[in-house]
């Protein structure tokens, strides 16, 4: 009955939010027609150019500091992973900033701005036109806008769009697509034509680490995951238990404290449960890119993972 | 009939508002009826008194979104007859969405008022994108199958279920970060 007591509480939940949420199911057919139309347009008036002259500097270093904070940025350019790629039609410009794979997870970032004074001061946001990792021979990649998101920086007409994708096909092309958001069947999709070839081809090392009964921790520069154990993502007013060992012998704390002096702070993390045919798995992100060549393990609770 | 026609014919009193009603959403009001009450005839019983409590009150009130407005009025009408019904069988439909909702809901923490469960509910359905928010709420309001959202939304069941399993995990613990027991 507590379960029935909660669907009734639900009747008290605010009407806009019921009235937003008919939207997609009112109108299924826009959604799909919107999709065909980037694909037809982007094939006839894409304009695509790497800024050659960036080098390995980043284009919009205040798009990956808002996601990846700390030194991030510039590990990502001694690393050589800034891709500065460019795609526009004819009134907005979307930057790929960076591509991290690590064969499991991909962290995605972009920017997008508007070129001229046709586009709006505002910028789209996710609810007018979201951005779609779909594979290039059909078919949404399955969870990859769960893990998006979309935010204005203060006093910045640019955007950033950033994808958290999780358990990749790496051998699988895959590319980024603005759609309308399902419902705004009124309005014009101003991303509409930008697509973007993404190439989940892993860039980074993963460190795989094991404990004496074999469990696996598998650690890279943005995340670590298992499919052996529960990682536990400690709350921000909990204790964590959870340390990257390294090589220097000072370990680095998991925890939602910002303030640690050796302290890595997650962005967020999950687990799912074992289900058709899929195993468990648990994953934790990182706001901060590390470099993994300084650890040489983990440690959960008094459970020791040695780096192989 | 658009819905703002529906609405200035109900707040001038004029029947064909009734007609009009029934044409648009009546099959879909019966089906979410059917979702909390298990039988067509208690279906139709509540539909009908949907019709005549949107009849009475939508002239004081005019609602923004003319179907959101009925469904709100057609589940309350469904929870009141089902507290008429105590004794005897819940329809399945319902069974299965209390269960899923019951994954929800934290242990040993203070009992929690409707309303301020209501409180809870909304907040934490205001800190979901949107799309997460459709999912949810057309899963555990509107009492859609998770068939129906895979076929809406274009994506696989596993996707649907996937998203479902976390949201519910997130109500959990927004739950529990207020204290609420249920």
């Amino acid at each position: 009955m507590n379960g029935e007591k909660l669907l009734r509480a639900m009747n008290g939940i605010d009407e806009q939010y019921l009235a937003q949420a008919l939207e997609p199911a009112a109108k299924p057919k826009t959604r799909r027609r919107s999709i065909v139309a980037v694909v037809s347009i982007a094939a006839a008036a894409i304009l695509m150019t790497t800024a050659v002259d960036a080098g390995y500097q980043l284009t919009h270093p205040e798009s990956v500091a808002h996601w990846l904070t700390g030194g991030s940025g510039q590990m990502l350019a001694d690393k050589e992973l800034v891709l500065n790629e460019v795609y526009e039609n004819a009134h907005y410009r979307v930057t790929a900033e960076t591509l991290l794979s690590d064969g499991f997870m991909a962290d995605l970032i972009l920017t997008a701005e508007p070129l001229d004074a046709e586009a709006s001061p505002e910028m789209p946001d996710i609810h007018q036109s979201r951005a779609v990792l779909c594979y290039t021979d059909g078919g949404e990649v399955e969870g990859s806008a769960c893990g998006s998101g979309t935010t204005a920086l203060q006093g910045s007409t640019a955007k950033q769009v950033y994808f958290l994708l999780d358990r990749l096909e790496p051998g699988r092309p895959t590319e980024v697509r603005f759609e309308l958001y399902s419902g705004a069947e009124n309005e014009e999709n101003p991303l509409e034509g930008i697509v973007i070839p993404v190439d989940l081809t892993p860039n980074v090392e993963t460190l795989a680490c094991r404990s004496e009964e074999d469990g696996v921790i598998y650690v890279s520069p943005f995340e670590m995951h298992s499919d052996t154990i529960q990682l536990n993502v400690p709350l921000p007013s909990g204790h964590s238990d959870i340390r990257l060992l390294r090589n220097n012998g000072i370990p680095l704390l998991v925890d939602y404290d910002s303030t640690l002096l050796h302290g890595l702070e997650p962005s967020g993390g999950w687990y799912t449960q074992a289900s058709e045919g899929r195993e468990s798995m648990s994953c934790i992100e990182f706001r901060e890119l590390i470099d993994i060549s300084d650890f040489c393990g983990v440690q959960v609770g008094d459970t020791v993972y040695q780096a192989q | 009939m658009d819905d703002e026609q529906i609405i200035s014919l109900c707040i001038s009193g004029d029947e064909r508002a009734l007609a009009a009603i029934w044409e648009s959403y009546g099959g879909r009001l019966q089906r979410l009826a059917m979702t909390f009450l298990g039988n067509a005839s208690d279906a139709e019983e509540c539909v009908s008194e949907t019709y005549y409590q949107a009849w009475r009150a939508i002239r004081t009130a005019k609602p923004a979104h003319l179907y959101a407005y009925l469904a709100k009025i057609c589940r309350y009408t469904a929870f009141g007859m089902l507290d008429h019904q105590r004794a005897q069988k819940r329809s399945a439909e319902l069974v299965e969405l209390t269960a899923e909702m019951e994954q929800s809901i934290p242990d040993s923490l203070p009992d929690a008022a409707e309303e301020h469960l209501s409180e809870v509910l909304n907040h934490f359905l205001a800190a979901l994108p949107p799309e997460k928010r459709s999912i949810f709420l057309r899963r555990y309001w509107y009492g859609e199958s998770i068939a129906e959202l895979a076929a809406a939304l274009h994506c696989k069941e596993g996707r649907i279920k996937t998203l479902l399993h976390r949201l519910r995990k997130s109500l959990r613990t927004e739950l529990e970060k207020e204290g609420i027991q249920l």
